[in-house]
């Protein structure tokens, strides 16, 4: 069978999914590589990233847009011969709450598509509105998560965090309408009417100024103090506790800024699909793919974490395109192959090469095993419990 | 509000599920010091193998049987027990030996849950095929169950009553009995709290640590497994319905503490009675103050996540660390 | 007489953290053979070697004539050998009754009853304790405990780590006594990794100085004892 492949696409569509993962992994990398906090629930702060696009930003923006220029919208709704027999001039101030059910929200967007057509620059405005909102309540939920990630041992934390995440995508997400329309989703508005008809290629060069700005955001994090101090905090409770910084707010400024780069992401994602379902943020795409790209490139190391993106969305993407070949040759669907394939990739990098591809430099400016020495000296008496601290330590 | 009957025996079936799948949570915790989330993913495998004796013994032709659970239970408890025995001794055990960090660790028990659901996947895709080829027209019938199929119809009732009410919790104080007198009274199953407690002294005393780690593994599967026969009968099959029942059994074996095999059994089972009364109660209360039928089934774990996040917060070593003699004698129910 | 121990060249380790290096010794049958060192040097690590609880990238150990390098604990246990280590050498969690079973793990029911009586009538006070848990013992019983566990399978060669370390002084000279009664009564080989170096060496024959894992010093107890500047060197012994 001939395979037909479009390479302008395909080559978009592997920016696009490379952007994305690259925001999503540094951030995962910044809790999980610098500084020890393994996240089991990344998938729920990029999930919520576009959960707040498609469920404050739909109604946001409807009620903005009802109220600020209502005899417009009445023009539309009037023009169309569906709608305007559903839709009274009374239902316009409540017109964003049609978007508790996807059957209102396929209607209304036909018109929010209209309008923002007429006046791209109120889409980017609001388009930059929402965005902003993503991100702040993506920061918000870190801060609310840092509560108990600052009090729970790691793995505790990871269960708590997987979790709320499956709870929040799989339960709420997918029966709970209101939020995302359930199991159908929510189309979102084209906001970025100004890319006429190359949205898609103009959300995904966003996407890569994103990744980019976010890839020297997460160096010029990692080269500071506070960076060096994160990889402390993950090393040695007690040697960085001895250079007497505050460790718990390192770390909740750590899961506060990860939050919001994941929501940063979520929202982008939500944008350049144009449409919200809970299925697409599932543990799989967004927890699991991350850490495997984390592990495969290099564990704490930003320039690591973006070629392990690459490989594992090139390995993606070849996949996508031998699935046809291969469909009717196996008796099922090829994609648990890709699947199954990952989860052996993780477990056979972990066994190889646990450092990844492009393993972390060592710190240059502070030896925290001459502190700890120190710290050990100074603060513990009992020559026995220096003993089981240092084999504590060793033993892994 | 009288308590209703028949949602007690189905909170029995339930919660006995969660029970022995919390407990053998636990185990594999005690033995390997990571959490494994593939252990839900462990329970739909043995749910697939009812579907598979449903087809194989013909009960799809004669209807409601015994043989389901003849057969099944010791169907699943083998196979998923070799399937819990293998994630320890491929993947855990030479990762552990390694070196290998818990957050590794962790990290790969979510990767060979996606590789056992992908397996899944393909069984479904591989049945689904078989059913629909199938020249028998009973069989044909069963091709939507690979993927969402109510097995509940193939299980007997007792006096009305169906078996899984009956039988899991039935199963559930059998197994938790019997790893009691098995854990104090026989020489292995001392020889196991030994080798938990201090690996290393029981190996110097001869006792072979990888062994009765291996034998926990596939107990542990096991138990996972016949958890999933008496699943299947309340629930619909699907390869990824251990992904949201994870929430419950991990909240199960935290409310417990993670340390007990008994306490584990206990807080599955407290689990299962407050999702599903949970439920039941908030659905009455927002029926009353809303004036409709408000259905919340979907979102039982809401409750099982309040319940991790609770006892984190407040005890965080589980019900076990309480000091049960000081709360009986506060509340005046002992002296 | 040929040596009940001997181990040659060996290298040895946690991971790839290397402890031990090319360390060599050979111990007598019916020898007191002491381990002495600075904090850290590697004497745990050595008698865990023996015992196959490390890592060995090179060298070999053979006891009476027979293999044992590379070999699982359980079944280096087996050969006749016994390890007490520094900490947690019993099971806190269980019973002494139950302890002394898990001693007994390899042997036959009927012996290892008869085995665990043996033993109870050499420490009477055991007996009055064994329903309770190991962690309701004294420091000193549990020694005791952990002390009978290792005889009950009858060893030819015993494995001690510091077992007087956090006894009162009146303590540690008892167990230290009851050491050398191992030897003299039951013929049991003895292996010593003593803090006490001075009270170590007195009671040894052989002795082995181990610093930064390597082998600083092999020969005679008393000689080590008395040598003119290892002792003050190395292990605070005055001149
Ligand atoms: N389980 C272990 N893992 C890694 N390193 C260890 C372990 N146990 C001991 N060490 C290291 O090995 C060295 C020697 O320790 P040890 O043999 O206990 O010395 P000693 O018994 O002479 O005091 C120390 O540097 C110690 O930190
Ligand atoms: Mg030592």
């Amino acid at each position: 069978m001939p395979i037909e492949l479009d390479i302008g696409t395909l080559a978009q569509s592997l920016a696009y999914f490379i952007a994305a993962y690259t925001i999503v992994t540094l951030s995962l990398n910044l809790e999980a590589g610098f500084t020890g906090i393994p996240n089991f629930g990344k998938h729920l702060f990029v999930a919520a990233g576009a959960f707040v696009v498609a469920s404050i930003g739909n109604r946001l923006s409807a009620y903005i847009v009802s109220v600020l220029y209502k005899d417009e919208i009445l023009k539309l709704i009037q023009e169309d011969p569906l709608l305007s027999k559903r839709i009274t001039e009374a239902d316009i101030g409540s017109l964003w709450s049609m978007y508790a059910d996807p059957l209102g929200n396929r209607d209304l967007d036909r018109i929010m598509d209209k309008f923002f057509a007429q006046h791209p620059e109120l889409g980017i405005l609001l388009f930059i509105l929402i965005l902003i909102l993503a991100v702040a309540i993506g920061g918000l939920l870190g801060l609310l998560i840092s509560y108990p990630a600052l009090r729970l041992r790691g793995e505790y934390l990871a269960i708590l965090l997987l979790a709320a995440a499956e709870m929040v995508v799989m339960a709420i997400g997918y029966y709970w309408k209101p939020l995302v329309g359930g199991t159908t989703g929510l189309f979102l508005p084209r906001y970025l009417a100004v890319f006429g008809q190359k949205v898609i290629l103009g959300v995904t060069v966003l996407l890569i100024l994103a990744a980019v700005a976010m890839y020297l955001y997460a160096q010029r994090i990692a080269n500071s103090p506070a960076g060096r101090m994160m990889r402390a905090v993950r090393d040695d409770e007690l040697a960085a506790a001895s250079l007497g910084k505050d460790i718990a707010k390192v770390r909740r400024d750590v899961i506060i800024i990860s939050s919001a780069m994941a929501a940063l992401a979520g929202a982008l994602i939500a944008i350049h699909t144009g449409s919200v379902v809970s299925t697409h943020y599932q543990r799989f795409s967004w927890t699991f793919i991350p850490w495997a790209m984390m592990i495969v490139g290099g564990v704490a190391n930003n320039s690591g974490v973006v070629v392990g993106v690459a490989i594992i969305m090139i390995l993606q993407k070849f996949v996508d395109i031998v699935k046809p070949m291969l469909a009717p040759v196996v008796p099922f669907d090829p994609v648990w192959l890709y699947q199954i394939g990952l989860g052996l990739v993780i477990i056979l990098m972990l066994y190889m090469r646990p450092q990844g591809i492009i393993p972390e430099k060592p710190s240059r400016t502070v030896n925290f095993e001459e502190i700890f020495e120190d710290v050990l000296e100074d603060k513990v008496e009992d020559e026995q419990a220096k003993k089981m601290i240092r084999e504590g330590r060793a033993t892994p | 509000m009288v308590l209703n009957v028949q949602l007690f025996l189905d909170t029995m079936a339930y919660a006995s599920v969660l029970g022995l799948l919390s407990m053998s949570l636990t185990l594999t915790y005690i033995v390997s010091r990571v959490p494994n989330f593939a252990h839900a993913t462990f329970a739909a495998i043995g749910s697939y193998m009812v579907l598979i004796v449903v087809w194989l013994l013909g009960i799809y032709k004669t209807g409601p049987s015994w043989g389901v659970y003849y057969a099944s239970l010791p169907l699943s408890f083998i196979v998923v027990g070799a399937v819990a025995l293998l994630q320890y001794l491929i993947v855990l055990r030479p990762l552990a030996k390694k070196g290998i960090s818990i957050d590794g660790l962790m990290i790969a028990t979510l990767g060979i849950d996606i590789i056992l659901v992908g397996l899944l996947n393909i069984s479904a895709d591989f049945l689904e095929e078989i059913f629909q080829q199938s020249p028998d027209k009973d069989l044909r019938k069963l091709v939507t169950y690979p993927r969402s199929g109510y097995l509940s119809s193939y299980e007997p009732t007792i006096m009305g009553v169906t078996a899984s009410s009956i039988l899991g919790p039935l199963l559930l104080v059998v197994s938790t009995v019997g790893f009691y007198l098995f854990l104090t009274r026989t020489k292995f199953g001392t020889a196991m709290r030994a080798a938990i407690e201090n690996p290393q002294l029981a190996e110097t005393l001869g006792i072979n640590v990888n062994l009765v780690y291996s034998i926990s593994w596939f107990i542990a599967g096991g138990l996972a497994g016949i958890a999933g026969v008496i699943m299947v009968m309340t629930t619909k099959l699907n390869p990824t319905m251990g992904w949201l029942l994870i929430v419950s059994v991990f909240a199960g074996s935290i409310v417990g503490g993670l340390g007990s095999l008994f306490w584990g059994a206990v807080g599955g089972l407290l689990i299962g009675f407050l999702e599903q009364f949970g439920v039941y109660y908030t659905q009455i209360i927002l029926g009353a103050l809303t004036g409709e039928t408000v259905s919340l089934g979907n979102y039982r774990q809401v409750f099982s996540l309040g319940a991790i996040v609770v006892m984190l917060l407040v005890a965080p070593q589980g019900l076990a660390s309480l000091n049960w003699g000081k709360i009986l004698s506060r509340l005046g129910l002992r002296r | 007489m040929a040596p009940i121990l001997e181990v040659k060249g060996v290298d040895a380790g946690y991971g790839k953290l290397q402890i031990l290096f090319n360390v060599s010794m050979e111990v007598e049958p019916k020898d007191i053979f002491v381990i002495v060192g600075p904090n850290g040097s590697g004497k745990s690590t050595l008698l865990k070697t023996i015992f196959g609880l490390t890592r060995i990238y090179k060298g070999s150990i053979r006891f009476n004539g027979e293999e044992i390098t590379g070999k699982p604990p359980h079944d280096i246990a087996k050969t006749g050998i016994a390890y007490l280590p520094q900490t947690d050498n019993v099971f806190a969690q269980l019973t002494v009754a139950e302890n002394l079973k898990m001693a007994a793990y390899t042997l036959p029911p009927d012996l290892a009853q008869e085995r665990i009586s043996e033993v109870l009538e050499r420490f009477p006070l055991l007996k009055a304790r064994l329903k309770d848990k190991a962690m309701t013992l004294s420091g000193g019983q549990r020694q005791i405990l952990a002390m009978a566990m290792s005889l009950i399978r009858k060893p030819k060669l015993m494995l001690f780590d510091e077992p007087t370390a956090a006894l009162a002084p009146k303590l540690a000279a008892e167990i230290l006594d009851e050491i050398i009664k191992l030897r003299d009564e039951l013929g049991i080989t003895i292996i010593l990794v003593e803090q006490n170096a001075k009270k170590a060496l007195q009671m040894g024959d052989k002795a082995l100085l181990l610093v930064g894992g390597r082998v600083m010093y092999r020969g005679g107890a008393k000689e080590l004892l008395e040598h003119p500047e290892l002792g003050a060197l190395y292990l605070g012994l005055k001149k």
